[in-house]
């Protein structure tokens, strides 16, 4: 059984629980060729998530190759919002200055605004992120982005009121997207 | 005091505990499969047992009373009455355990209940087997095939250990071992890891009383080439079966070749939990009274046809305007052009969920947290509303990596590899996709198959990818470069002979090996190929063409769900 656990671990396409060591040494030694190609293969995984280690161990040299693609509109959502996940892992600088437009940006596709959200909670303080996720948990017109934000902010000190009073103008039938972040409440 | 006195006396003392004489002042004092009274351990008797008391047959429990047996996962047995509302139960509330709605005492703590048994808030404050205290919205429902009755050989319950026989008739092409969990529980602690408790069977065994599978045994699957390579095994297991788990053989190039041999074979119920019992390594979790469902069906050969259910769990489009919008005709399209190259017609049809599901599974569904009472599994739950033989793929306006790894957005995950073919509504029947690129970069949409710059092939891509895993097949070459496919006509990537030279030095790092990617997998160097494939791990514009071998064919096609 012990091989066939790793092999749950590895073989399947659900993704590894944990995430690989931040150090990587070959990677402050990538040529700008080799860098971009390790960018590429992280935004192409189907099934099994790159962790985010491996996005930090690449460094803020990946950021303007991650911002022109997070950018550029011609690009697939998924891989935009892959992009926005490794910025904000490789360069948290960088990435504190888009995420909180780019989560309440009502023009971008869900999938994108749902990863700058994830990022305004790791890379901006607990009182900007609230500042920046508030305007989602109340306005925003997808039910599902209002219940991410709902969630992302239930993990914040205090944050449990708000999202308490958006639950209650919520119409029952979404109430159920707001499930995870009620749950945390309740602990 | 006459000596006859004595004895009377002796005897009338005696019959408060006339069994074992075990004191006791509450039920949790004494063995499972007893009962306390008047302060000793008593077994069971003629309609002597209440609600929620130790039996072996129904006989032994009380008017209106039936005995849920130890066989069946209530340890020791278990006096009680169905329900449809807690009104019809005294001291006690109607709860789902086990698929059924039943009368269950109820309780404030452990120990109020008896051993095997616990206070499980989550249900209600009311005694319920171990494995049965779930979180209250977790279903796990067991459902019966779908496949004609000929092909389908139902065993019912059984506990870990039982060995179970079963007949391959001459001429099958596949058989399927499923197990379904009636009673198990959710999880193990293996070296302080916590892990799904997967259902696996724990041996199987050919007529000729050849051992082909043990899951006790680690092999040597060391290639030549510097990873493992499962392929000479007559089957393969790639673990993360919770709940519900499905075996296939053949999914290896040994069994392919070997084909399946006609007669009674055997195999054993089995999860992680009970190996936690008779191997080392497990924490916590370890238990011998878990209980299944269990069921074989059989496929004559090859088929050619694939019925696949898209479930819509976006507001992106619904199932009236499925069957117009150009961009899902489009999904739809190319979908069935992936499999037509395998010879495999796919009959689609689309379905909406309800508001209320959408809201729940919708948005931001953990594609990590995979157990089976995780949003993910309930969400396979709702194929249960379209029974049938159906490839169901949950289309989602995202899907994330939401464990401690961060690994952010991912584009779609499949239950098991094999899924549970022809048992729509389990935890594990169906894939999920991300369509959040559906709608994207229609303007490369106009010609031919172009997943670098259509969403609606991109999103048919990684559909058919999702039901590869479905249909038993795994990624070529993992990640890492180091792990391959069970089939030795698939193109290999080791990481040793491709990755570039600064990766190289990383290649045998077990902590830290480094991702390959499709373009050094496209024949040069010779001997580094499947970045073309389908089942490739990584989509790349450019490489990804879908390709599929000859034995990857043949895995699908004999799967339960191409009939």
């Amino acid at each position: 059984m012990i091989v066939l656990l790793l092999a749950a671990l590895i073989a399947v396409p659900r993704p590894p629980q944990g995430g690989a060591p931040a150090k990587d040494a070959g990677a402050q030694q990538l040529s700008d060729v080799e860098l971009r190609e390790r960018v590429e293969t992280y935004l192409g995984a189907l099934d099994r998530p790159v962790p985010k280690e491996r996005w930090k161990a690449l460094g803020p040299r990946a950021a303007p190759i991650l911002e022109a693609v997070i950018a550029d509109s011609s690009q697939f959502p998924t891989r935009r919002a892959k992009a926005v996940d490794g910025l904000v892992a490789a360069a948290p600088d960088r990435a504190a200055q888009l995420v909180g437009t780019l989560a309440q940006d009502e023009k971008q596709p869900p999938v994108v605004r749902v990863a700058a959200m994830h990022g305004t909670s790791q890379v901006l303080s607990a009182p900007r992120a609230l500042t920046e996720l508030r305007p989602i948990l109340t306005g925003a017109r997808s039910m599902g982005l209002r219940a991410e934000a709902a969630d992302l902010i239930s993990r914040k000190s205090g944050g449990c009121a708000e999202v308490r009073a958006q639950v209650a103008r919520e119409k029952a039938q979404h109430r159920g997207a707001f499930d995870r972040a009620m749950k945390r409440c309740k602990e | 005091m006459t000596r006859l006195a004595v004895l009377f006396l002796a005897g009338s003392l005696l019959a408060g505990c006339p069994d074992s004489g075990v004191p006791c002042a509450v039920a949790r004092d004494c063995p499972s499969t007893q009962r306390c009274v008047n302060g000793g351990c008593v077994d069971p008797g003629l309609a002597s047992s209440a609600l929620g008391e130790a039996c072996r047959t129904t006989a032994d429990c009380g008017s209106g009373l039936t005995c849920d047996t130890d066989a069946q996962g209530f340890p020791g047995g278990f006096c009680t009455a169905t329900c449809t509302s807690s009104a019809g139960c005294i001291a006690s509330a109607c709860t789902p355990v086990a698929g059924l709605s039943v009368c269950m005492p109820a309780c404030t703590a452990d120990s109020q209940c008896r051993q095997g048994y616990g206070c499980c808030a989550t249900l209600g404050n009311v005694c319920t087997p171990l494995a049965a205290c779930t979180p209250a919205q977790c279903t796990r429902p067991v459902v019966a095939s779908a496949l004609p009755p000929a092909q389908v050989q139902d065993f019912g319950t059984h506990k870990v250990n039982d060995e179970i026989p079963f007949n391959v008739p001459a001429g099958t092409g596949s058989f399927t071992i499923v197990q379904q969990a009636r009673l198990a529980t959710l999880t193990i602690t293996f070296q302080n890891t916590l892990q799904d408790n997967s259902a696996v069977p724990l041996t199987i065994t050919r007529p000729d009383g050849t051992v082909v599978y043990d899951d006790r045994i680690s092999v040597n699957d060391s290639s030549p080439d510097g990873g493992t390579d499962p392929s000479g095994h007559y089957a393969f297991f790639g673990g993360s079966s919770p709940s519900t788990g499905a075996f296939t053989i053949p999914n290896t190039s040994a069994s392919l070749d070997a084909g399946v041999p006609s007669g009674t074979w055997k195999f054993k119920v089995n999860d992680y939990a009970y190996e936690c019992t008779i191997l080392s390594g497990c924490n916590d979790g370890g238990t011998t009274e878990n209980t299944y469902d269990v069921s074989v069906v059989t496929t004559p050969g090859p088929g050619t046809t694939m019925d696949v259910a898209f479930y819509i769990v976006t507001d992106a489009f619904s199932e009236a305007n499925a069957g117009t919008d150009p961009s899902v005709q489009r999904m739809v399209q190319t979908f069935k052009g992936i499999y037509a190259q395998a010879g495999i017609t796919v009959n689609p049809v689309f379905h909406d969920v309800s508001a209320t599901d959408k809201a729940r599974f919708g948005t931001n569904i953990s594609a990590t947290t995979t157990g089976p009472c995780d949003d993910l599994s309930q969400m396979f739950t709702l194929s249960s509303a379209h029974p049938g033989n159906t490839m169901n793929l949950f289309l989602v306006q995202s899907l994330r990596d939401a464990s401690g790894g961060g690994g952010g957005t991912v584009v779609g995950i499949d239950g098991t590899i094999p899924g549970p073919a022809s048992y729509n509504g389990t935890v594990q029947s169906g894939a999920v996709v991300s369509a959040a690129d559906l709608f994207a970069l229609t303007s490369g949409c106009g010609g031919g198959v172009n997943i670098g710059g259509c969403g609606a092939d991109r999103v048919a891509y990684i559909a058919a990818h999702e039901t590869g895993h479905f249909l038993g097949l795994f990624h070529t070459t993992e990640s890492s470069g180091s792990d391959f496919d069970p089939l030795v006509d698939t193109p290999k990537c080791p990481c040793l002979s491709c990755a570039s030279p600064t990766d190289l030095p990383n290649c045998t790092s077990t902590s830290n090996p480094p991702f390959i990617s499709a373009s050094r997998c496209l024949g040069t160097p010779p001997g580094c190929g499947g970045g073309n494939n389908l089942m490739f791990w990584f989509l790349q514009t450019g490489a990804s063409a879908g390709a599929l071998s000859a034995e990857q064919i043949r895995v699908m096609r004999l799967s339960p769900l191409v009939h």
